[in-house]
């Protein structure tokens, strides 16, 4: 019995990993609409609800600037060197088209849960 | 900070190198930014046990500098059913044989067992282990070099849905091979009937001078058993093609009455002799020791053919047998055909 409890939240937090994968890109994207340096991002995300965790966030931002969605400089704040990352035009225009995406699967997830 | 110096470092060893200052820059940040807060919070420097606190919580440094790796898999998910299906070709291809080879010399060649027994068993045993990972090792790192060189993406990509192969018909023997067995089955019967009367036809210019050892002569009808069965199942099938439970258990019943045969016959060596009682001259003597030679193994080799016949007929019987009951078991999901 504990067994099969356990796979159960093993399983669970699978799909939920793979739930938020998706969902972390649109948020990181949208967040960055204006300029952030990592701990910032990550402080503002936990704030409106969404934690990431540095070991998530930071390759991800990484991948991101890679693909051209984000810029990023470094520059010295509090007498400390901080990486300043922001939306590039290529990400203000992928952005807006995740944004639509998620509006169809949102309104289509929320009309299967009413037939449910 | 010497434990978060010593933290970084270690994260740092297993990055990419040319992005490592980077990396370790924006990381130390991170945690030099979130020590702070957690220090005005405090109102007071953190201790050792609360640094390795937030330490932990960031995770192990092979995990983190992991996350920044691109190729997380040896062989990707579009690579993976392929590789996998290989693997198995090769171990059902090659150590199922071995396995069946190395039983069979084991029990039936004495000269193949060196004196000591676990001796023989550890060669045997240590050269399979050395086949198996020279083969797999291939498999994995062709699939690997696939997998970088990205060439099997446009393969996949160009593909056309019409030569897709046929749809197989479900759960059916197909009537047209089972009238090709029957036919090939009936052909092998009569030229196996006809033996006695034309010999030549197995010895051509020799029969003169060799003959069979007379001991196999009561295994001629015998022998006559498993194409029988073979010859059954396919008039069976032609009209019930349906019951291919049938098929999977005649061929496994037509396996074990061969394997009994040949197993049997294996014993009565030599299998041919001079056909007079006179001495053979020496040319005739050497071709008579070859073709003894031949002969054993011929039907060493018929016994290893069986017992891998037997094999796949035995999974396919067991596999038949339980779709058949979970069938019965569904009530309508098996058509009442399958058991009628």
């Amino acid at each position: 019995m504990k067994n099969s409890t356990k796979l159960d939240l093993d399983l669970f937090e699978n799909l939920k990993l793979e739930l938020r994968r998706g969902c972390l890109i649109v948020a990181v994207l949208a967040q960055l609409r204006q300029e952030h340096y990592g701990y910032t991002l990550r402080k503002a995300l936990d704030d409106l609800g969404l934690a990431i965790d540095e070991g998530t966030l930071y390759p991800l931002l990484r991948r991101l600037e890679t693909q051209g969605l984000l810029a990023s400089e470094w520059r010295e704040e509090n007498k400390r060197n901080k990486r300043f990352y922001r939306l590039s035009p290529q990400g203000e225009l992928i952005l807006q088209k995740l944004l639509e995406e998620w509006q169809i699967i949102n309104s289509s997830l929320e009309r299967i849960l009413q037939e449910a | 900070m010497e434990l978060l110096d010593r933290y970084l470092q270690a994260v740092r060893f297993w990055l990419p190198r040319k992005q490592q200052d980077d990396i370790i820059a924006e990381l130390g940040d991170d945690l030099r930014s979130q020590i702070e807060e957690r220090e005005s919070a405090l109102g007071r420097p953190l201790n050792e046990d609360e640094l390795v606190s937030v330490l932990k919580q960031a995770g192990h440094p092979l995990w983190v500098a992991g996350r920044y790796q691109k190729q997380q898999a040896l062989i990707g998910p579009v690579l993976f059913p392929l590789y996998s299906f290989v693997l198995k070709i090769v171990a059902f291809g090659y150590l199922v044989p071995w396995l069946v080879v190395w039983i069979v010399l084991t029990v039936f060649v004495p000269s193949h067992r060196a004196d000591n027994p676990f001796l023989t068993l550890a060669g045997g045993w240590g050269s399979l282990w050395t086949n198996i990972i020279v083969i797999f090792g291939s498999v994995t790192l062709a699939f690997a070099i696939l997998e970088r060189v990205q060439s099997a993406m446009s393969a996949l990509q160009q593909w056309d849905p019409r030569k897709l192969p046929r749809l197989r018909p479900k759960d059916q023997v197909s009537r047209v091979e089972s009238v090709f067995g029957l036919i090939f089955s009936i052909v092998y019967i009569a030229w196996w009937l006809s033996l006695p009367h034309y010999g030549a036809l197995i010895f051509g210019p020799i029969a003169g001078f060799f003959s069979l050892n007379p001991a196999l002569h009561a295994w001629y009808f015998p022998l006559l058993a498993p194409p029988s069965i073979v010859a059954v199942q396919q008039c069976v099938n032609i009209l019930r093609p349906q019951w291919t439970w049938f098929r999977a258990a005649a061929m496994l019943l037509s396996d074990a009455v061969a394997l009994f045969i040949f197993v049997f016959l294996a014993k009565f060596h030599p299998y041919l002799i001079p056909a007079w009682a006179g001495n053979l001259d020496a040319q005739h003597t050497q071709a008579l020791v070859k073709l003894n030679q031949v002969f054993s193994w011929s039907v060493l080799c018929v016994i290893i053919g069986i017992c891998i016949a037997a094999i796949a007929h035995a999974y396919q019987t067991i596999r038949e047998l339980r779709r058949m009951s979970k069938g019965s078991r569904n009530g309508a999901a098996m058509p009442a055909s399958q058991t009628l």
